[in-house]
């Protein structure tokens, strides 16, 4: 239930009560409309704030203000003094923010080969910086302070994986090509992959967080201007134990997801655990093993390089950590199923 | 504030604190490091509950029952500005005005833009993202947020900290001239000797207690180590000689 606020009287409107931000809605029904109205009279008004200001501004400006109510006069040369209509956002074309993406695409693809570049350079030019000390402790947070989520995610892979695919393959009474099933997408192409993905979100963005930090609190421009190399002590550790690091995390992924198949094998195919193993024998020959294995230096390779380069790409402003964190991780994991396809093609080419 | 007594980690940071603040006022609080003065502001706002004492406004103790009392007319601006990151400038101050009253969007836009000039920027920052800002253009764009729903009161921590001398000067005169013409009461931390000149009164912490609270000019009659060394300083020594 609103006060009144508003008197019309004659030609003259009487304005009364506090015009504030709390009454604001009130106020506003029972602006008049069309009436024929020449005087203002705000001497009634108890109290009245920058809210109440711009209204009367915005509907009586062109009225005779007949008291001279001090507040409501100091209010309205505010409001007057800094009443501007709000700006419209520029607005860009398709075709410009499509020529926007494009630009983004190649800009990001220049400053990745750029950033390679710059990495080769300082190898050469600085391999005294290199510190094992910082590489072992990268294989310690990448490799065995990840051992714990996957393996539980691998494991639960191949559970799922193998309690979906029972009920099929029992139908058809062809329980023991579970192994088969198993087996060959789990060390081929499943472990891999999920490692990958895995250590794209847990360690690409710790890279982007830490060296993005590093950069705003210019950690990096001292380590500069102390001649030392940032990358080869920062980037080349960290690409160094991602490639050993990421094969070791495919065995030990495959290994657990395929106990994870075997058990449910045996709870709803009732195959043995002795046979079960034998089968496995047979099928996962040399060429499977590589050809699941050799993908994790490269995965690793590019989950590193991505990692840091969008933490060098982080400016001075720590708003921006955000951004590139997101950035590096969508970029890892486009990544790492780009790579995989890559391979797909070439093992289908070489006939492996 | 009554008997205002606070504890971080078992130590005492402030005992039994007692200050009244007028209104319309500026009220400056100044102490050396590690005195409290965000611990203070923090318990001003009851973003921290203090050990002992409580928090009066407009007359009536401030519990967790009736904290929105006070917030719905208080403003903050806190040290590191504390935007928005995803909202740009306008939107900053268009999100906490339509929060906290049911206000249109057109209405809330237009006050948007008058708290952006009255903070000293220009309407193009309403588009602007914190990320585009300077130091000083973010603390303004944080002074027009704080200023966005009329408050009564406007809590200040360090605000020209980070800002150039001239953008310091010149922070501090929209404060003084944004008090004077809304009739705002500020309660304002700082470090800044200039920041004085704009304060009707300074309330100065040290050995966990309000050891002066006065107009600027009677300063020098305090007896406090810190105080003397700072009015010793040659910023010091030009606040006194009141240039």
């Amino acid at each position: 239930m609103c006060e009144e606020f508003i008197i019309l009287k004659d030609d003259i409107l009487f304005l009364k009560g506090d015009w504030t931000i709390e009454n604001i809605n009130c106020i506003k029904k029972q602006i008049p409309s069309n009436a024929n109205i020449k005087k203002l009279d705000a001497s009634m008004i108890e109290q009245i704030d920058t809210f109440g200001g711009i209204i009367i501004f915005n509907y009586f400006k062109s009225l005779e203000i007949i008291d001279k109510n001090k507040k409501v006069i100091d209010i309205l040369n505010i409001i007057s003094q800094h009443y501007a209509t709000p700006p419209k956002p520029v607005k860009t074309s398709s075709l410009l923010k499509l020529s926007n993406f494009l630009e983004n695409i190649i800009q990001n693809l220049l400053y990745f080969l750029a950033f390679i570049g710059e990495l080769v350079i300082n190898v050469f030019t600085h391999i005294k910086d290199f510190e094992f000390g910082i590489l072992i402790k990268d294989i310690e947070n990448n490799g065995v302070k990840a051992l714990g989520i996957v393996g539980i995610l691998s494991f639960l892979i191949g559970v799922v994986i193998t309690y979906q695919s029972a009920a099929q393959l029992r139908q058809f009474g062809a329980n023991i090509f579970i192994v088969n099933l198993l087996g060959i997408s789990i060390v081929r192409e499943l472990g891999p992959v999920i490692v990958a993905i895995i250590i794209s979100g847990r360690s690409a963005s710790a890279y982007t967080a830490s060296i993005g930090l590093m950069k705003v609190q210019e950690e990096i421009d001292n380590l500069k201007v102390l001649g030392i190399s940032p990358y080869v002590l920062l980037v080349l550790p960290k690409i160094i134990s991602m490639m050993f690091v990421l094969p070791a995390l495919i065995i030990y992924a495959d290994t657990v997801s395929i106990i994870g198949g075997m058990i449910v094998s045996k709870i709803s195919l009732n195959i043995a655990f002795v046979e079960f193993i034998h089968r496995l024998r047979h099928i996962l020959n040399l060429e499977t093993l590589f050809a699941g294995l050799i993908k994790g230096p490269f995965f690793g390779l590019f989950i590193a390089i991505i990692g840091t380069s969008e933490g060098f790409k982080v400016q001075e402003k720590p708003e921006s950590i955000g951004e590139h964190v997101i950035a590096s991780v969508v970029k890892s994991i486009s990544s790492v199923i780009m790579i995989d396809a890559i391979f797909s093609v070439v093992y289908k080419w070489i006939g492996i | 504030m009554k008997d205002l007594t606070s504890i971080y980690k078992d130590r005492v940071i402030h005992e039994n604190l007692n200050l009244k603040v007028y209104k319309g006022e500026i009220l400056a609080i100044v102490g050396g490091s590690g005195t409290g003065k965000t611990t203070l502001l923090k318990e001003l706002i009851l973003l921290k509950v203090p050990k002992q004492g409580c928090i009066l406004f407009e007359g009536k103790k401030i519990d967790s029952s009736n904290i929105n009392h006070m917030r719905n007319k208080i403003g903050v601006m806190f040290q590191s500005a504390a935007l928005f990151n995803s909202l740009n400038v306008g939107e900053n101050i268009v999100y906490v005005i339509r929060k906290k009253h049911k206000i249109d969007y057109e209405l809330a836009r237009e006050m948007a833009i008058v708290k952006i000039k009255l903070a000293g920027l220009g309407e193009s920052a309403y588009w602007l993202y914190p990320s585009e800002l300077s130091g000083g253009m973010k603390k303004k764009a944080a002074l027009a947020r704080a200023l966005a729903t009329d408050p009564k009161v406007l809590f200040l921590d360090e605000p020209t900290s980070g800002l150039d001398p001239i953008s310091a000067d010149e922070f501090d005169k929209t404060i003084k001239k944004l008090s004077k013409i809304l009739g705002i009461t500020v309660i304002m931390i700082t470090h800044n000797v200039p920041s004085f000149l704009i304060a009707d009164r300074i309330a100065i912490i040290a050995n966990k207690s309000i050891i002066f609270c006065d107009t600027p000019d009677k300063i020098t009659s305090v007896d406090n180590p810190w105080v003397k060394e700072l009015l010793s300083t040659t910023i010091g020594k030009r606040f006194l000689h009141g240039n």
